[in-house]
């Protein structure tokens, strides 16, 4: 009997309404394991090189992975992918909250979404059986409202709800998909191929245990995380993920001002500590998770923010704070409110509005540009006000709604400079002048910059953690790039990648020995480091070819032009990333991946990791 | 390990702020806390009277502005210790 899964993929066609379930063998599961790696082998086979994203002929997939919805700390976690319409690339987000385990124990291991339904639908699972349900009367409607009016149809306050919001109904390439209104799958701009589709909601109800081959084994595992997480996690406890904000400020790495600046004036009144002696009402976690390291925010007049949509994440803190020049955390907090009512990929939209704040600075933007809004730096009101119209495609909002790089080509005039993303998708909160493995990442990533499946070196300059179970044993310097540190690079992509497959939480500490020893109690599979390290990289190698097929290649491995200038002040004034240093290391990760040095997989580096099959999804030429 | 510590507040203090992991080795104080001060202690020196080992400390800073630990703060200056950070 298999453990962790059920066998069982749903395949929805929405065009023409009907759902069939699809039972895989268990060895496909074996190599697979669920989100990433399952996300990447649909939409390579299946979608064609030159698909529209927001077509029918994109696939939209929900993939939880095989540690799911089983009862340990870090397990509420689910991915969505589709070819991204904000990139043209692989696109995919992972969420936390209760979704993603209540779709689990539904009964079902993923869904595929194919074509367009002619009206708003919504997929209702429960426990073996699925549905096509009308969502007409939910179309339009907050993420609140939406999970009200399903709960009061249903008639049961226990569902789980994923969602587009009105941004994804919009088309706003910079909509998130929304799991439990505060746990969002933000970047690529899924929301909108849910909203092309006319699928507003997955609606999960489940009841059953996902079974486990080694039960005991995994209570042990679990009851260690709940008795020693505290000692390299209570500070996520204590402030969240926004405990990262103060250090990264004094370094000089928190993205400010549109990444102009690496340091802001106004951090201490957004910083961690500041919002948990404020605003911080309570605390919110995922499925099975003791840490609680999500937030819960309420403010009075003006803003009077919903403690519904829980509170802002560092990203937040970031993206609608210090990159826009702004300290009101009561005006991010209704910023990241506004986000999760409606949708929005704070990260993509916090940067996309200030970029349009430094295209204003410097008169490439006017008022008449704008619909009138004094779009500066530090504006709060302003930044609330382009929300709202990024949402609705209202007036300039529909020209942002486009994203950072479309935006700027639209606007022309020399915006391009001030576009920082990397292919199309926007900059998270991690700095490439602090963290030089990190813009190798950002380079590198099939999803365009990303801080999830990436390196953080700032975490590997005392000591090199967990990373020993590799053996990767010495510490180096956050602005290192030789060939060790992209070793190391290889090695945390890998991982983080491998993550995103089994599907677990990368806050909760555990080791790389750990999540073998788990995956291994949960499935039964007699795993090792060299399996997990394997799926990770047949999902970036399943991803490589799939960008590979859409006509990004080597030149698309490209670091924001910024990021080679130095800071002219703070901390790292006069830093820059080093342009030969980090061209040398794209081309070392390529060579250490079995890759040539146009980026391009070799068909033995495929073979290797036991994806010969797709040798034939190789560009023309390099499958001989 | 807070043997030095004086009693009383007659002394001079500096205020001390440990971030990250570090809190831990507050002992009950919470993430800020006040210290004694001492004329001419550098802050490597008040990372060991604190009992923080070296290897745990990412960077440190006085006054907010980063600095070496060779540094040595004045009375009633910040001293700022951070843990190692990854991602967030």
């Amino acid at each position: 009997m298999a453990n962790g899964y059920w066998g069982k993929i749903l395949r929805v066609n929405l065009t023409e309404g009907t759902i069939k379930v699809e039972t895989p063998p268990d060895n496909w599961y074996r190599t697979y394991w669920g989100g990433r790696a399952m996300i990447a082998y649909f939409l390579l086979r299946e979608v064609g090189p030159d698909v529209d994203p927001l077509g029918p002929d994109n696939k939209f997939i929900l993939a939880p992975g095989v540690l799911t919805g089983t009862p340990f700390a870090g397990s509420g976690r689910n991915s969505f992918g589709a070819v991204s319409p904000l990139t043209g690339a692989y696109g995919e987000g992972e969420a936390g909250g209760f979704f993603g385990a209540e779709f689990k124990r539904a009964g079902f291991d993923a869904a595929i979404f194919e074509g367009v339904s002619a009206k708003p639908v919504y997929l209702y699972v429960k426990d073996g059986e699925a549905e096509l349900r009308d969502a007409g009367h939910i179309w339009g409607k907050t993420t609140g409202e939406v999970e009200d009016i399903l709960q009061e149809e249903l008639g049961d306050k226990r569902i789980r709800v994923a969602q587009c919001g009105l941004a994804g109904e919009n088309k706003v390439l910079l909509s998130a998909v929304c799991n439990d209104l505060s746990h969002y799958a933000g970047r690529a701009g899924l929301g909108a191929v849910m909203g092309s589709k006319n699928l507003k909601a997955v609606v999960a109800r489940g009841t059953q245990q996902v079974p486990i081959a080694h039960p005991d084994k995994l209570r042990e595992l679990a009851r260690w995380m709940a008795d020693n997480y505290s000692k390299d996690a209570q500070e996520l406890q204590d402030d969240g993920t926004a405990r990262v904000l103060m250090p990264l400020h004094t370094s000089g790495g928190l993205p400010t001002r549109n990444f102009l600046q690496g340091h802001f004036e106004g951090a201490e009144k957004i910083s961690g500590p500041t919002m948990t002696r404020t605003i911080l009402i309570d605390r919110d976690t995922c499925y099975a998770c003791p840490i609680r390291c999500k937030r819960v925010v309420k403010t009075g007049p003006p803003h009077n923010v919903d403690p519904r949509y829980g509170g802002p994440e560092y990203e937040t803190l970031g993206s609608l704070g210090s990159v826009c020049g702004i300290d009101d955390l009561d005006a991010i907090a209704k910023g990241n409110e506004i986000c999760n009512a409606y949708g929005l990929d704070t990260i993509g939209v916090g940067v996309t509005i200030a970029f349009a704040m430094e295209c204003f600075e410097n008169g490439v933007l006017t008022l008449d540009d704008t619909d009138g809004i004094e779009l500066r730096f530090g504006n709060a009101a302003a930044m609330l006000q382009m929300l709202d119209k990024v949402v609705r495609r209202e007036g300039f909002g529909d020209v942002l709604a486009e994203g950072t790089k479309r935006a700027a080509e639209r606007i022309g005039r020399g915006a391009e400079q001030y576009a920082i993303h990397v292919k199309g998708q926007e900059v998270p909160m991690h700095e490439p002048r602090l963290k030089h493995g990190l813009g190798v990442g950002y380079a590198l990533s099939p999803t365009g910059a990303d801080h999830c499946h990436n390196m953080h070196d700032t975490a590997f300059e005392k000591s090199t953690g967990t990373a020993n179970n590799w053996g990767i044993l010495e510490p180096m310097p956050a602005d290192h790039l030789g060939p060790d540190k992209v070793r190391m690079l290889k090695m945390q992509n890998a991982l983080r990648s491998a993550n995103n497959c089994m599907l677990v939480c990368q806050f909760v500490p555990w080791s790389p020995r750990q999540l073998d020893e788990l995956v291994h109690a949960v499935t039964g599979w007699e795993t090792t480091q060299v399996e997990l390290i394997g799926v990770g990289n047949r999902a970036i190698n399943l991803t490589r070819l799939l960008n590979l097929r859409r006509g990004f290649t080597v030149k698309d491995d490209k670091l924001t032009e910024r990021f080679f200038k130095p800071f002219q002040n703070g901390p790292l004034a006069g830093v820059a990333v080093d342009r030969e240093a980090h061209q040398k290391a794209l081309i070392t990760y390529y060579r250490m991946m079995g890759w040539r040095d146009d980026g391009v997989p070799t068909p033995e580096a495929l073979w290797e990791l036991g994806i010969g099959w797709a040798v034939d999804y190789l560009p023309a030429a390099a499958g001989e | 390990m807070a043997s030095c510590e004086a009693p009383g507040n007659e002394r001079p203090r500096i205020k001390v702020r440990l971030y990250g992991e570090l809190a831990k080795y507050a002992s009950g104080r919470g993430y800020e806390f006040d210290w004694p001060h001492a004329p001419g202690r550098t802050i490597q020196a008040l990372l060991d009277e604190i009992g923080v080992p070296g290897i745990e400390v990412w960077m440190v800073a006085l006054n907010g502005a980063k600095v070496e630990h060779d540094a040595m703060p004045e009375a009633g200056d910040e001293v700022m210790i951070f843990s190692p950070v990854g991602g967030g």
